[in-house]
């Protein structure tokens, strides 16, 4: 393993034979590019940099030099919460050719019910969170009318292959594969967001997040090599999650890089993930949380994922010192709330680069992105 | 629970006719926990100044009490106080300057005629400003048994959103749930010169009524309508 800081942002793009696996997160959001080699890209998730509205990812990518109209071949939402699909809608309409992927759970009525509900909320206050799927949908409306075009929408479930790409005798062959959610998560998804969404009688508000358990974990391999992007995937409950993931798992392949699942959150961790799927020498990858009442990961988190791995990076610090204009603010509510916190700041990345017949990770930050062992505890 | 008599009652007094604890009925006003200072008439337009705890100038007073159901009592006067701060008259009583106030005119009682000490000397009402008010508003993110977590974004000033936790006490009797619309304000007033400045802040749930079978119906149905229209672009 080498560990180099700061160049990431500058470095041109990988060759034809390097992936790449780059994590962005600014402190509530994630973000995960993927280089597939042959200049093929992947997204899964989005976030935005708060301070500006600019997009991160979209902004390396161009800087760069890639094409995300053509070289963009899967935009992924593998859930609706607002820290995974921030400018996404903005990814989705960029990558012209791109197929959207997006759990079987979301592709149905309870869901785009849900969406209306809380769309006709959102009219009558500030915070936006429905949006992206508004557009996302009006986009593939668009592109799916175009005669010839390929469905513009994937439903991801358990052991779904998303894209492939035939091996070549200079290019080995890439396989996408969702691994949930599962046919009971799928069932108990839908179940909660008709119960969440809008009742006669009942006050009207916006819908609580979506289940965890239609979050969609993703399987890639490229040549030799595969990589587990843990989502926010649980553990369960029963047949749902990692439980479930690790019961229809075919693949005998190790992952030798993996997106902590739920921000390093205890009930993401499943113990037999880290024998059964993963590398010794995994790459860790993690976003933080900063939303929450407990920021994740949590001393103990970060404690326990480096006694898995001496190679955990996380994009940016779970906490940081508040900013002035914060500190005015939780000065304001003094007496009425506590812990006033922002939860956006500068977007870190982490890059890991390896070449086809490497078997080493070359791994780069740009601060705040840091080693898990530089987080103070 | 129903007050009886229309004799004297010690709040303190367990012997006598029990009273709801005031701090705690008070906190299930609309506008959640504030201080009041009794007895200090207030501008209209204004919150009183922060003083005395409420319910510990209650508790140094002996006043009569009116019949009536009390929890039915303090759901009335708990509603005209809320009208009253948010600038809504009743045309049958004028300023009200305490919770007090408002559980009398509530009851039927006449206002200012228990047996309660002179009121202080009220500030003069030009010299009360409020300088400043801001407001932020959000959604509840995560509820938890004792407070709840709240994405605020500033309506009154350029600024970017945070999260705050809140107890939950301060919504009661509302149940919050994740997704839930909030209100924060913060006031500032001065109270002219000598006077100082005060602060007081509230949350309250922004009241969107319910949904009605004619808007439940309008949602499942576009709902379906947009699955349809996508529905053949899935693969």
């Amino acid at each position: 393993m080498r560990t180099t800081s700061n160049s990431a942002q500058t470095a041109g793009p990988p060759a034809g034979d390097v992936i790449e696996v780059s994590i962005f997160g600014p402190g509530k959001g994630e973000s995960i590019l993927i280089h597939l080699g042959n200049g093929d890209w992947v997204i899964v998730d989005s976030c935005v940099n708060q301070t500006d509205n600019t997009h991160p990812v979209l902004d390396y990518l161009d800087r760069l030099g890639v094409d995300v109209s053509t070289q963009l071949k899967l935009v992924v939402g593998t859930h609706a919460h607002d820290d995974h699909i921030a400018g996404l809608s903005q990814v989705y309409t960029r990558a012209s050719s791109a197929q959207f992927v997006m759990s079987a759970a979301a592709t149905s009525e309870e869901f785009f019910a849900q969406v209306e509900a809380d769309e006709s909320i959102e009219r009558e206050i500030r915070p936006k969170i429905r949006s992206e799927y508004r557009a996302i949908l009006d986009e593939a409306k668009r592109r799916g009318a175009i005669r010839n075009n390929p469905r513009p929408i994937l439903k991801a479930y358990e052991q779904r292959p998303l894209w492939q790409r035939s091996a070549r005798d200079d290019l080995p062959g890439v396989a996408i594969t969702a691994l949930s959610p599962s046919d009971e998560a799928i069932d108990r998804a839908q179940l909660k967001l008709a119960e969440g969404t809008a009742k006669v009688e009942s006050r009207r508000r916006l819908s609580a997040a979506d289940p965890n358990e239609m979050a969609v974990a993703i399987w890639v391999e490229v040549g030799d090599h595969a990589i587990l992007l843990g989502s926010d995937l649980l553990n369960g409950p029963s047949r749902c999650g990692w439980s479930a993931v690790l019961s229809s798992i075919t693949t005998d392949a190790r992952a030798s890089v993996f997106k902590v699942a739920h921000h390093g959150s205890p009930n993401a961790h499943h113990p037999s993930v880290w024998s059964d799927l993963l590398d010794p020498d995994v790459v860790a990858l993690l976003a933080p949380y900063r939303g929450g009442r407990t920021p994740r990961p949590a001393p103990s988190d970060i404690s326990r994922i480096l006694t898995l791995t001496d190679n955990a990076y996380i994009s940016a610090t779970p906490t940081k010192p508040e900013s002035a204009a914060t500190r005015r603010v939780a000065a304001h509510l003094k007496g009425l709330a506590t812990s006033v916190r922002d939860p956006w700041a500068t977007v870190g990345q982490v890059r890991a680069r390896m070449q086809f017949e490497a078997s080493v990770w070359d791994v780069e930050t740009v601060r705040p992105a840091r080693h898990l062992s530089q987080v103070s505890r | 629970m129903t007050v009886s008599g229309e004799g004297t009652v010690d709040i303190d007094a367990p012997s006598s006719p029990t009273l709801p604890d005031f701090a705690s009925l008070f906190n299930r006003a609309p506008l959640g926990p504030a201080h009041f200072t009794a007895g200090v008439p207030v501008p209209r337009a204004t919150m009183p100044p922060i003083g005395r705890n409420f319910s510990s100038v209650l508790r140094s007073r002996t006043f009569r009490f009116p019949s009536g159901d009390s929890d039915q009592l303090m759901a009335e006067s708990s509603r005209i106080l809320h009208d009253h701060l948010i600038g809504r008259v009743h045309p049958d009583v004028g300023p009200l300057s305490t919770y007090l106030d408002a559980i009398r005119f509530a009851s039927g009682a006449p206002l200012r005629s228990l047996s309660e000490g002179p009121s202080q000397a009220p500030p003069k009402p030009a010299d009360v400003v409020v300088s400043g008010m801001e407001k932020w508003e959000g959604r509840v993110v995560e509820v938890e048994d004792d407070y709840f977590t709240a994405e605020i974004t500033p309506l009154s000033s350029e600024g970017s959103a945070v999260y705050a936790d809140f107890s939950t006490e301060l919504l009661y009797p509302e149940v919050v749930v994740p997704g839930d619309v909030v209100y924060v304000t913060v006031r500032t007033v001065n109270h002219g010169r000598g006077y100082g400045v005060s602060r007081t802040s509230s949350v309250r749930l922004r009241r969107l009524g319910v949904w009605t079978t004619e808007e439940v119906e309008q949602i499942k149905a576009r709902g379906r309508q947009r699955f349809e229209d996508v529905a053949d672009y899935i693969e």
